[in-house]
């Protein structure tokens, strides 16, 4: 299908960053503070830490294996064909497929959930939710290219608007918070990496994007990039969360980061998470339509199903979906089953394949 | 891709950013709302009475304040109740100051932590302030200043250029969640002329007031526990003829600095204090001529608040309270720190206070 690659249809190496970042970076920014900091408290920076570099190694693996297919298998349905046959293969794709869309339906639920409690407690969210609808059927009908237009914006968003936001909490914060360093057991931050690591379960979508990169070998250092920027910022929002709260309040705290940023106090503009939260929806906007996009993408190329009308479809199930799933604590529990799923089907996926890759290489 | 779709794509997304536009619909002025800045918690013959400060802001440049009052068996129903009473919705996303009668604060303040806290629409840069007498008359007290904020100005202005320690829902929150530390809250009295003035600082354990510091254990509280380059301290000096002679310092930088010497089970700590101080004003018949008549003047007060310090330490003790956190640094310089060891023998604690204080020439005469 990718014979006739031409410019139209392909990004640059550089838009891989923003297209992994925002696959590495969602909702969970808002709270992975209160979860993952649960176990391990001040020694939570290296379950950061250790998680992110899992997350490089998978990405070692991902381009492992997508350089050992030819070019026009280089992408997840096909791998997935070639190494499980063609009924597991696709049972396996439509797994990911549902999973792709699982994740950009949890994103949209999170965000409407605190939209609800922070900003419009008392609004009929329909109206919301159809404006959203109707930008991301823009966005992901845009194709690939108005996807990585919007993740590169949904990266900026957090970086130019949150970041710097950050300095202002300076005297609010007590450094003597992080001390005493590694005070809990390898199995406390073993499980802090855990938690962590579920934060970036999106990195699958790697193999979905790949094939529109020009130069897709060697457009690895955009990779690690991204993931580096991924670990930067969710280390910092942690260190400044242990600093800002006490470690109890940390616990009690539902979305620590808006809460942080809610202490921020500019002229005229005394409520600054409001704001925040606005240049949010970008964030997730392009979180969402990545992964509608690439479950619209990998179901074209599973069952040959036009995107336009799978894209469709996957909005009318959201709608369904949001009918079912009002409550927060279902969201939550919802998140969780995502995370655990995750774990097989990303985190032990990718490895698997990788072996397969390589041992069928040398054999082939 | 046909060229009308390609249209239609292109008229898509200004009308998409017209939809941004629906956000500014919800809109509330202030002149058709009551918005309120302070409010105030009271216990009263077992009933929980609430107040609020409302602004008018009917003509321009000028600000009405009205004082809203309601009593109820619980914490909780205030807004709901004061509502009844307005001719405008009762507005709070912009309240500065909430004051709590000493009575009430006797019985503990976690449900209105609590709630302020759940709340989005509380700031958590919303002051917290205890009142000697009840919130209620304090906040009368300033109804003729015409500025709902009165109270919360004085408190912040107070804080940055004195020793009342401005303390927000935060830093509150922090303290009340905090295993290793009691927060305080600043202490507003009514002078004889019933105007409040900053009178001390509220000392919680808890969620309870239990004890007021006032006068130079307000100070001694903030070099305890902070840098600071503000504060006055009237300093008695041996008297030789017999009449009362003082020294007002003016403290212009102090530093703490904190050493934990055992952690448990009896813990013990030594307290370095460095400071620079100045001379505001002294009595006429002490003179300070040269080198060594400075020095043993900076023996004096180094003395002086080496002795407050410790009294003051030994208070807190005393009543069970840690406002100046010892249990935090604990927690923070030993490995698997133990809360509960800790307090149980925080009354046995032992502090050392070193005070090296430097004088810095002040003044035009001599």
């Amino acid at each position: 299908m990718d014979k006739s690659k031409s410019d139209k249809y392909t990004l640059s190496a550089v838009h891989l960053f923003f297209l992994l970042y925002v696959s590495l970076v969602g909702a969970g920014l808002m709270d992975f503070q209160r979860h993952v900091a649960a176990l391990s408290e001040q020694d939570t920076w290296i379950a950061v830490l250790a998680a992110s570099l899992f997350i490089v190694l998978l990405i070692w693996m991902m381009y492992g294996i997508l350089k050992r297919q030819e070019a026009s298998g280089a992408h997840l349905v096909a791998v997935n064909k070639r190494y499980f046959g063609s009924v597991v293969g696709a049972a396996l794709n439509l797994c990911f497929i549902l999973y792709f869309l699982w994740g950009a339906f949890l994103t949209l639920r999170f965000y409407l959930h605190v939209i609800e409690v922070w900003i419009f407690p008392e609004m009929n969210q329909w109206p919301l939710v159809l404006c959203i609808f109707v930008l991301l059927y823009y966005t992901v009908s845009g194709g690939i290219q108005t996807v990585a237009g919007i993740c590169f914006w949904g990266t900026l968003s957090i970086f130019l608007f949150v970041l710097p936001q950050t300095v202002l909490v300076f005297p609010f914060l007590h450094p003597q918070n992080l001390m005493p360093a590694i005070d809990h057991s390898a199995a406390a931050i073993f499980g802090s990496t855990r938690l962590m690591a579920q934060q970036f379960l999106g990195c699958v979508a790697l193999m979905a994007v790949y094939p529109f990169i020009k130069d897709g070998a060697r457009s690895a250092k955009w990779a690690y990039l991204a993931a580096g920027a991924a670990a930067f910022i969710y280390i910092v929002m942690l260190l400044i969360s242990i600093m800002f709260f006490s470690p109890q309040q940390l616990k009690e705290t539902v979305w620590p980061t808006l809460s942080i940023v809610s202490i921020i106090h500019v002229p005229l503009m005394q409520r600054l998470e409001y704001v925040v939260l606005n240049l949010w929806l970008l964030k997730m906007v392009s979180n969402i339509s990545l992964g509608l996009w690439a479950a619209c993408h990998s179901l074209k190329q599973q069952l040959r199903v036009r995107p336009r009308i799978a894209l469709a479809g996957a909005l009318a199930l959201f709608l369904l979906l949001f009918f079912l799933d009002n409550d927060p604590g279902d969201t939550r529990k919802l998140i969780d089953m995502y995370a655990k799923t995750g774990e097989l089907l990303v985190f032990s996926y990718i490895p698997l394949v990788f072996v397969i890759s390589r041992f069928s290489a040398k054999s082939g | 891709m046909s060229r009308a779709w390609k249209k239609v794509r292109r008229g898509a997304a200004p009308a998409l950013l017209t939809l941004a536009l629906c956000g500014c619909g919800s809109s509330q002025i202030v002149d058709r709302i009551s918005l309120v800045q302070t409010a105030g918690y009271d216990r009263q013959e077992g009933k929980i009475v609430t107040s609020m400060l409302i602004g008018e802001y009917t003509e321009q440049d000028k600000t009405k304040v009205k004082l809203l009052e309601t009593d109820s068996y619980n914490s909780f129903d205030m807004v709901p109740l004061l509502n009844r009473q307005t001719n405008k919705p009762i507005e709070y996303g912009q309240m500065k100051l909430m004051l709590f009668g000493k009575a009430y604060a006797e019985h503990g303040i976690s449900h209105v932590l609590k709630m302020l806290s759940r709340d989005v629409k509380v700031q958590n840069r919303c002051l917290l302030a205890v009142a000697d007498t009840s919130a209620r008359e304090t906040m009368a007290a300033t109804a003729d200043s015409d500025d709902t904020l009165f109270l919360t100005n004085m408190i912040e202005q107070n804080s940055r250029t004195a020793e009342l320690p401005g303390k927000n829902l935060q830093e509150v929150m922090y303290g009340y969640y905090g295993e290793g530390r009691d927060f305080y809250l600043p202490y507003i009295t009514m002078n004889s002329h019933r105007r409040p003035q900053a009178g001390g600082i509220a000392l919680f354990k808890e969620d309870r007031l239990v004890a007021v510091a006032k006068g130079a254990e307000m100070l001694y509280l903030k070099l305890l526990s902070e840098k600071t380059r503000a504060g006055m301290l009237l300093v008695p000096l041996e008297a030789k003829g017999g009449s009362d002679q003082y020294l007002l310092l003016r403290i212009l930088n102090s530093r703490p600095s904190w050493t934990l010497r055992t952690g448990g089970p009896a813990p013990s700590f030594k307290i370095a204090l460095h400071m620079t101080v100045g001379i505001k004003s002294i009595s006429d018949s002490i003179k300070i001529e040269d080198v060594s008549q400075a020095a043993q003047m900076e023996r004096t007060i180094e003395r002086f608040i080496e002795n407050g310090l410790s009294e003051f330490i030994a208070k807190c003790q005393k009543l069970r309270i840690d406002p100046a956190g010892f249990g935090d640094y604990a927690r923070t310089h030993r490995r698997h720190w133990d809360s509960e060891a800790f307090y149980a023998a925080y009354p046995t604690m032992k502090t050392e206070v070193r005070v090296r204080a430097k004088l810095m020439q002040s003044g035009t005469i001599d």
